[in-house]
């Protein structure tokens, strides 16, 4: 009897530690609020990022491109790709942390703009060769078809190209949204109060980091499992519309 | 109409094309022919510019496409060209694949494009295909469509590389007559083509191609009595 006792005892304790430390991490001195801003600049970051990876994404794509395919803007290929190279060939945070502490050194900026830019400059790079690849998917006598009709290089790319591409582009799009949402964490480390932040914020006022550093992951993952499957669904519309 | 002159075209280190030079006059059906790899694809290519040339001109209605200012696709509005894979675009139904470029370029209203491309549908029996995608289309289809989407540019001269290579034996039939009609009309053309009897029936020139130079350029009756030994067994390979 005792040993049942004291299970049920341990079980319920348990269970009010947890309670304990719920209410603790996020209701206590209205914590959730951290919550809350974290989730919302996390969301802003990858949101205008992605808006600005994808604007010069497009951009970069569409000059290394008309240089693959004509020959045509040979030193904007060259800088585009130097550019797409070192953006690749470097962590994030220290792409970060230079646009923090060395380019807007003593500039006062809202450093959540810092961070949209940041991530922006560093999502381009990945999104132009999502882009790349998708424009190179197409068959080559598409580009040749649309020119000898006597469309300009511009009405190929818009009419015949691009909407053959999408369906390669949007799906990988869509994915790189999901890496740059979890990569804008990074920000915690220049003082940005996203998610990761306002998660190491409330443990150094509890002590006690198993909680809130759960929630956090258990928030990131709704994100991300949520986005990957739009993403697949995308994916299989995609596929189905007519070809 | 068309002059093509001193024309050359390398990749690389790899001379495809040496000093070719053959004019075309209005009128003309002209067959170029020749071993496979010998250039005709990329000489025809070089004509509307799809590949640029290494050196030499192409003159078009007195216009220099090497000159920088020519605009290219106001000339390529004027030079059809039909590929061997057909390159419809597969997004597009077969109406849309046929209107696209006149709408776009703003050369018909949509209405009237349309009612053009149905006319030119009914010619080849595929007006109850106008809705259909690409996919759905038999080669042969693909191929006729595809000569009717260059048809509707009312283009001056029209190109063909090897138009029936792609296609099964049954179906080289249909887009031969096809071909046949255009010329009948007195459009100008350029056929690359292996079909050696057809050649012989339509065409009134040859040009025949070896290694990157014209070897023959004269008439189609010439050409197939001609006791020139590359041509003799250029014939006798083909016709086995
Ligand atoms: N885009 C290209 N890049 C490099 N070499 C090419 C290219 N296109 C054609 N060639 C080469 O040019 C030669 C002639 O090719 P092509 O014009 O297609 O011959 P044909 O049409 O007579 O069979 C071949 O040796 C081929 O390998
Ligand atoms: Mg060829």
């Amino acid at each position: 009897m005792n040993t049942y006792m004291r299970f049920f005892d341990k079980i319920f304790t348990f269970f009010k530690s947890i309670g304990e430390s719920f209410y603790d991490s996020v209701i206590y001195d209205n914590r959730y609020e951290f919550i809350l801003k974290g989730l919302f600049h996390t969301i802003i970051i990858a949101f205008f990022a992605v808006i600005i990876g994808i604007i010069i994404g497009i951009i970069i794509a569409l000059i290394r491109h008309n240089y693959d395919t004509n020959g045509k803007m040979r030193i904007g290929n060259k800088v585009s790709t130097i550019y797409v190279n070192i953006i690749r060939g470097t962590p994030v945070l220290l792409q970060l942390m230079i646009i923090y502490y060395v380019i807007f050194k003593s500039v006062n900026v809202n450093i959540v703009i810092v961070g949209i830019l940041a991530f922006g400059l560093n999502s381009a790079a990945y999104v132009s060769e999502i882009i790349r690849s998708g424009l190179i998917s197409v068959d080559k006598g598409q580009m040749e078809a649309g020119l000898a009709l006597g469309l300009s290089y511009g009405k190929v790319m818009r009419y015949i190209i691009l909407p053959q591409a999408i369906r390669n582009i949007l799906p990988a799009l869509g994915n790189e949204f999901i890496t740059l949402l979890k990569e804008t964490s990074a920000g915690a480390y220049i003082g940005i109060l996203e998610l990761t932040k306002a998660s190491d914020i409330i443990a150094s006022r509890t002590y006690d980091y198993f909680f809130p550093l759960i929630i956090t992951a258990f928030i990131y993952l709704i994100m991300t499992l949520g986005l990957s499957k739009l993403v697949n669904v995308m994916e299989r519309r995609l596929s189905n519309a007519r070809s | 109409m068309l002059e093509v002159k001193n024309l050359k075209k390398c990749f690389g280190n790899n001379v495809v094309l040496k000093d070719i030079n053959f004019k075309v006059n209005k009128g003309d059906i002209i067959s170029i022919v020749g071993p496979s790899g010998s250039g005709k694809s990329t000489l025809l290519r070089c004509i509307n510019m799809i590949e640029k040339p290494s050196g030499g001109n192409i003159i078009f209605e007195e216009k220099s496409l090497m000159d920088k200012n020519t605009n290219l696709s106001l000339i390529r509005e004027k030079i059809g060209m039909v590929f061997q894979q057909f390159n419809l675009f597969p997004h597009l139904t077969v109406l849309d694949n046929i209107t696209l470029a006149p709408i776009k370029l703003k050369l018909m209203s949509e209405d009237i494009a349309k009612k053009k491309a149905i006319e030119l549908l009914k010619t080849i029996d595929l007006k109850d295909k106008a809705d259909e995608y690409p996919n759905s289309l038999s080669g042969g289809q693909k191929q006729r469509v595809a000569i009717i989407r260059t048809l509707i540019m009312e283009p001056d001269i029209i190109l063909f590389d090897e138009p029936t290579s792609a296609l099964d034996p049954e179906m080289v039939g249909e887009v031969l007559e096809l071909i046949k009609k255009v010329a009948d009309t007195g459009k100008t053309m350029i056929i690359v083509s292996h079909e050696m009897n057809f050649v012989k029936k339509i065409a009134n020139r040859i040009l025949f191609l070896d290694e990157g130079k014209i070897m023959f350029d004269g008439k189609t009756k010439d050409f197939f009595n001609s006791d020139n030994e590359r041509i003799k067994e250029f014939l006798s390979k083909i016709n086995k």
